[in-house]
């Protein structure tokens, strides 16, 4: 069915009217008045662990509206990583480092039509990314319906940190070399309409297209050694070549989504939302997640969700190939997997009557457990010792006898916030 | 085609400004849907953080909403 809405959207015999259909709806209808965002401050502490790694930081977000037509944000946010993965257990050895993103955005305001920007920096040691983004929502029908259009661009730039001295691997780097520069645009619509006076639903679409180097510069793909091909398959051992140079340099995505927002009797909220995923890789996925917040007297919030994920496997990923290809991924990420998250949440607000500048404000924790189950993509840890000199490597037989890989991650986030 | 887009757009400006969209969903009557549990995105920065934690592991990417608006509860 979406497949097939996607068709009739994207032909060229309905297109030209679509968009002449959309652009009259936004011109012609009765203007109101819409609002800038709160003004308001929040401090979070993240903390991930799972799967050999442990990312945590702090985010900073304040937004100050500036007269009656402009507001302002920025946002400060730090990932502390250290990593040992099941990718750096098979092929690298564990590191630290960190990630420092800053983000400044506008929005301007008039009438019923909001124009944002957006600046974002993303630092560390081997990658650096600039993201600019701009966006326009109108309100109409009586502000019964939103729709928002937007555009963003990201310029990455990939590095590679080398590791030399004594030993030859330590954890520092001694240099970082330029792997390549990938460019990525992404198109987004938007469209939020009110239902009933307790059901509100939104669909989204976004159109993302990638240009230029994709891949991860330090991981590798397992090829039967092409140098033994006489022996049995089962037999031939298992060679390991660099994934750069075997991987697409573009890429383009579709996602739609729908959700809906439900006010329940009792004054309780109940959220439903589905999203489907395909991409030029071969890449299709499906999302499913429930959430009920229930506040309980004047100052409790409780919120429960449950989240369903899986994916299929991009059309050049394998756990081994048996032939080298042009196209090769041995990326965990790009495998068939299934995501699976139970989480819940509790928020207590606080200076309830005001406090110097602040009008109010509210205290959150949230935990959240998540259970990652990879279908094509195999525990080879054992086989790690390959990497030293003098090691046998495996053979096919042995690194076909791996079992599926899967892991569970713990998330956890405990956030102050100020309305001002 | 392009002069058919152009009568098609004609046409829906024409009609739609001379009756106009009536709300079906009256300004007071949207207690419920002001409400901040009813907001698609409450706390930007935790969807922000959300979306990081699944996109870095997962192979979909887009369209994860978080744009809040829409309820047009002024």
């Amino acid at each position: 069915m979406l497949r097939k809405i996607k068709q009739f959207v994207l032909s060229p015999r309905w297109s030209p009217y679509l968009i002449t259909l959309a652009t009259a709806l936004v011109i012609s209808l009765p203007l109101t008045a819409a609002i800038l965002p709160e003004d308001r401050a929040d401090a979070l502490y993240h903390s991930y662990e799972g799967g050999g790694a442990e990312i945590n930081g702090p985010s900073i977000m304040a937004r100050k509206q500036l007269g009656q037509h402009f507001s302002f944000l920025a946002n400060y946010y730090v990932d502390s990583i250290s990593s040992a993965t099941i990718d750096i257990e098979t092929f690298a050895s564990p590191y630290t480092e960190e990630r420092t993103q800053y983000t400044v955005a506008g929005d301007y305001l008039n009438q019923n039509t909001t124009m944002s920007l957006s600046f974002t920096n993303s630092e560390e040691s081997d990658y650096s990314a600039d993201t600019y983004s701009l966006g326009i929502s109108h309100n109409m029908f009586g502000d019964l319906t939103t729709v928002s259009l937007g555009f963003t661009k990201n310029e990455d730039n990939i590095r590679r940190n080398e590791y030399c001295g004594q030993p030859a691997k330590s954890s520092e780097p001694c240099r970082s070399v330029s792997v390549g520069t990938a460019d990525r645009w992404r198109y987004r619509l938007d469209l939020s309409q009110i239902l009933t006076k307790n059901f509100i639903v939104n669909l989204g679409y976004e159109g993302i297209t990638d240009e230029g180097y994709l891949n991860n510069p330090y991981r590798s793909v397992a090829v039967a050694d092409p140098n033994d091909p006489d022996s049995p398959d089962e037999f031939r051992q298992v060679a390991f070549i660099p994934e750069q140079g075997h991987y697409p340099e573009t890429r383009t995505s579709h996602a739609f989504a729908v959700r809906g927002k439900y006010y329940l009797p009792w004054r309780a909220a109940l959220k439903g939302e589905y999203r489907t995923f395909s991409d030029s890789w071969g890449i299709a996925s499906n999302l499913y997640e429930v959430e009920i917040t229930q506040p309980i007297k004047k100052n409790w919030t409780f919120d429960v969700h449950y989240r369903s994920y899986s994916q299929t496997a991009a059309s050049f990923y394998s756990n081994l190939f048996m032939d080298e290809k042009v196209y090769m991924a041995r990326d965990k990420e790009l495998a068939a997997l299934s995501t699976t998250t139970l989480g819940g949440a509790v928020s207590y607000k606080i200076l309830k009557k005001g406090w110097w500048i602040f009008d109010n404000g509210s205290v959150h924790l949230s935990y959240d457990r998540i259970r990652l189950d990879y279908v094509d993509f195999l525990d080879e840890t054992p086989f790690k010792s390959y990497q030293n000199p003098g090691q046998p490597l495996p053979t096919v037989a042995e690194w076909k006898s791996a079992k599926p890989y899967s892991f569970t991650a713990n998330v956890m986030q405990f956030y102050i916030s100020v309305w001002y | 085609m392009r002069i058919k887009a152009i009568t098609v757009l004609l046409c829906i400006v024409v009609s739609t400004t001379a009756c106009g969209i009536k709300p079906w969903v009256k300004p007071y009557e949207r207690a419920n849907l002001a409400d901040p549990i009813m907001s698609f995105s409450p706390n930007p920065v935790s969807s922000a953080y959300y979306a990081h934690v699944y996109e870095a592991r997962e192979g979909a990417r887009g369209a994860e909403g978080g744009g809040g608006g829409g309820c047009g509860c002024n």
